[in-house]
């Protein structure tokens, strides 16, 4: 598996193989700095021992050639030791040390030895053997010098030999000369030079061998770890699908199995939120179409009031206009009864007695009926004029500045007979130079139609009906109130009068919809109705409406000075 | 015959007055019901021709009173139709209900027929 891995100078590899390095290094050479110590020190010692027990044996067997003091005796003793190549000098010297023998490899040899004699007189008793150290034209060597001993006993000369004299109790020991041997270090040392040698280049192997076989198997060792972290920065970089294939039975393993039930744990979460955001998604599709919907309704709803509303207002104005046509009708009926009677009348006549006939009575009775009937029809002529001001006026669908007194005024023009036929006086208060409001006047008179004949109908024994303008300069208002002497309205019905449909009288007579629709209308107008009624003694509905905030005059005003809409 | 005209549009007082007099019968006038009332206590009659809606006591009210003073006095009612009054006023007793504006011919044919039944009755 290729492991597309940026290389971490400092990775975990790395920092592995140099402490196993190291670690193997610094072993290995304590070791082999050890081992060419002890090694050195053997082959030192073993030189050692051979030099001591080379001048201990010359010693030994020196004794009688020494006793006889005979060169060839002991020079014979010397020859098996030149043998040895490491010999380099021997030498047998008496007690006065006078060098009875001596040998020497080479001419240097000789030379130092005799210049450092060994005077045996001080010397160490036993089997010790002297070594000294030399160090000479470049040549080291140990020179071992042991004293040579007899056994003088005190005995006759046919005891001598037969007798040991060891076992004699008048044995005394005595030193009688040196034996030395001198043995060249050289040996020693190569032998030394080649053993370290061997040691550092075993080391350097062994360290070399423990180095790559610490790689190779830190490599080992770490590849899961390597594959691990492939794996983890796979998943940061948002891929999911892959596990980890690891499955050493360590702690890299184990980590790895909970990377892995991570990484599934991690999957399921991640397939959850999806799932949830396609569920969220979802649901916030089906509500925003609901709301859509809902939405939809609401606007179509609101249409429809829109509509219900402007339908309600006409059927407001129908309504009152139906009832002022009912009022007109009514009062058509008489002149037209005038006018239909007098033609009658008129033709019966004539029919009685022709024109030829005609007395001067006659004639003026005629002309009397003539006139009759044209005044009758006059008075049609301004009924209807009136009731077509009403309708005419409502044509008028914009705001502008109002003087409220002219309204009042013409509103009574045409509701002034209901009123006095139903035996209710009628009683003005109007305030002269009233401020002008921003109003819309067919709607207006509508209200105060609705107000008068509401008045009118609340009194029907008759009574007096007042109306009243009024200006209150501090809070910029203008009152119009319409003031009745009837029953009252009742304190629990006070604030539903205004809610459409609610009506105390009869089916049939009047919707209940003229307060709604009046109290709609001012609200438009940005002001209110208020009403207060006493039981018995009648009621004050009173319009309140704000003073216009344009600076136009009242003669402008009826002119259609066109303001905007408030 | 004494007929009673009770209206208080001036013109319809006029007319009547002129017609049912030019016809040979005596006409008293008035404006409204309580002078209607008043007229039937002080005189006798034997028609009332009432509007319906006038001031002060409208044709409903005043045919009540004239009903309990002459229960007999035939009373017709004018009105403008449609009204609710007049059918109210037919109940209590009126002898027809004519609508605004009529003609004269509907006129002498109640006044015809009152005058029947008070020979009938004689």
């Amino acid at each position: 598996m290729t492991l597309r891995l940026r290389h971490l100078p400092m990775g975990l590899k790395t920092k592995f193989v140099l402490t196993i390095s190291f670690l193997i290094l610094v072993t290995s050479v304590i070791l082999s700095v050890f081992l060419i110590e002890k090694q050195s020190r053997l082959i030192q010692r073993e030189l050692e021992k051979r030099g001591e027990s080379m001048a201990r044996n010359l010693a030994h067997n020196s004794e009688y050639g020494v006793l006889v003091e005979s060169e060839p005796l002991l020079s014979n003793l010397m020859e098996g030791l030149f043998l040895e190549e490491e010999v380099v000098h021997v030498a047998i010297s008496n007690r006065k040390g006078t060098l009875l023998a001596d040998w020497g490899r080479t001419e240097e040899y000789h030379r130092m030895y005799r210049e450092r004699s060994y005077s045996p007189s001080a010397g160490p008793p036993g089997q010790a053997v002297l070594k000294r150290y030399f160090v000479a034209h470049g040549m080291e060597f140990y020179s071992f010098t042991c004293p040579i001993r007899t056994t003088r006993v005190e005995r006759s000369k046919e005891e001598v030999g037969i007798l040991d004299d060891k076992k004699d109790p008048t044995a005394r020991e005595e030193i009688i000369g040196t034996a030395s041997v001198g043995l060249s270090l050289q040996n020693m040392r190569s032998e030394i030079a080649d053993m370290t040698r061997i040691v550092v280049l075993l080391t350097v192997l062994v360290v070399a061998v423990g180095i790559l076989l610490a790689v190779f198997l830190v490599n080992i060792f770490v590849r899961p770890v390597k594959r691990l972290v492939y794996a983890t920065e796979r998943v940061a970089s948002g891929n999911l699908s892959q596990m980890v294939n690891v499955t050493t039975k360590d702690e890299i393993g184990t980590l790895a199995s909970s990377f892995n039930r991570m990484i599934v744990s991690l999957q399921e979460s991640r397939d959850k939120i999806e799932e949830y955001n396609r569920t969220l998604e979802r649901k916030v599709r089906e509500r925003t179409a609901e709301l859509e919907k809902t939405n939809r309704e609401l606007e179509s709803a609101l249409k429809t009031l829109k509509e219900t509303q402007v339908q309600l207002i006409q059927v407001e104005k129908m309504a009152a206009v139906g009832q002022l046509a009912a009022g007109v009708a009514h009062e058509l009926n008489n002149p037209l009864g005038g006018i239909l009677g007098y033609s009658q009348f008129a033709l019966e006549k004539i029919n009685q007695k022709p024109f030829s006939q005609f007395g001067r009575e006659d004639t003026a009775d005629f002309l009397q009926y003539l006139r009759d009937i044209e005044q009758q029809t006059k008075r049609c002529r301004s009924i209807i004029q009136n009731l077509l001001k009403f309708s005419r006026s409502s044509r008028k669908e914009e705001f502008e500045p109002t003087d409220l007194n002219q309204v009042v005024n013409e509103t009574l023009t045409f509701t002034r007979h209901q009123v006095e036929r139903s035996k209710v006086k009628l009683v003005q208060n109007l305030e002269e130079d009233l401020p002008l409001i921003t109003g819309h006047v067919s709607q207006l008179q509508q209200v105060f139609t609705n107000l008068i004949l509401n008045a009118v109908q609340a009194m029907p024994q008759g009574g007096t009906l007042t109306i009243s303008t009024a200006v209150y300069r501090d809070k910029d208002e203008i009152h119009v109130s319409f003031a009745d002497t009837g029953e009252g309205i009742p304190k629990e019905n006070l604030d539903k009068i205004f809610e459409p449909f609610f009506s105390t009288k009869r089916v049939g007579e009047g919707t209940g919809l003229g307060l709604s629709v009046s109290y709609g209308l001012i609200r438009n107008h940005g002001g209110e109705i208020k009403v207060t009624s006493e039981k018995g003694q009648g009621s004050v509905f009173t319009v309140i409406l704000p003073v216009s905030q344009e600076k136009a005059t009242a003669e402008s005003g009826r002119q259609g000075h066109q303001v905007s809409s408030g | 015959m004494k007929i009673l005209v009770v209206d208080d549009d001036p013109i319809i007082r006029k007319l009547l007055f002129e017609v049912l007099t030019n016809d040979g019968h005596e006409v008293t006038l008035g404006r409204d019901g309580i002078e209607a009332v008043k007229n039937v206590e002080s005189q006798s009659f034997g028609l009332v021709f009432m509007d319906v809606h006038m001031p002060r006591m409208n044709g409903l009210e005043a045919l009540i009173a004239i009903r309990s003073l002459c229960p007999d006095l035939a009373v017709a009612m004018m009105d403008s139709y449609p009204d609710l009054l007049a059918q109210q006023a037919q109940g209590r007793g009126a002898l027809t209900c004519m609508h605004k504006p009529f003609d004269l011919e509907e006129i002498r044919k109640i006044i015809r027929e009152v005058e029947s039944s008070i020979l009938k009755e004689q």
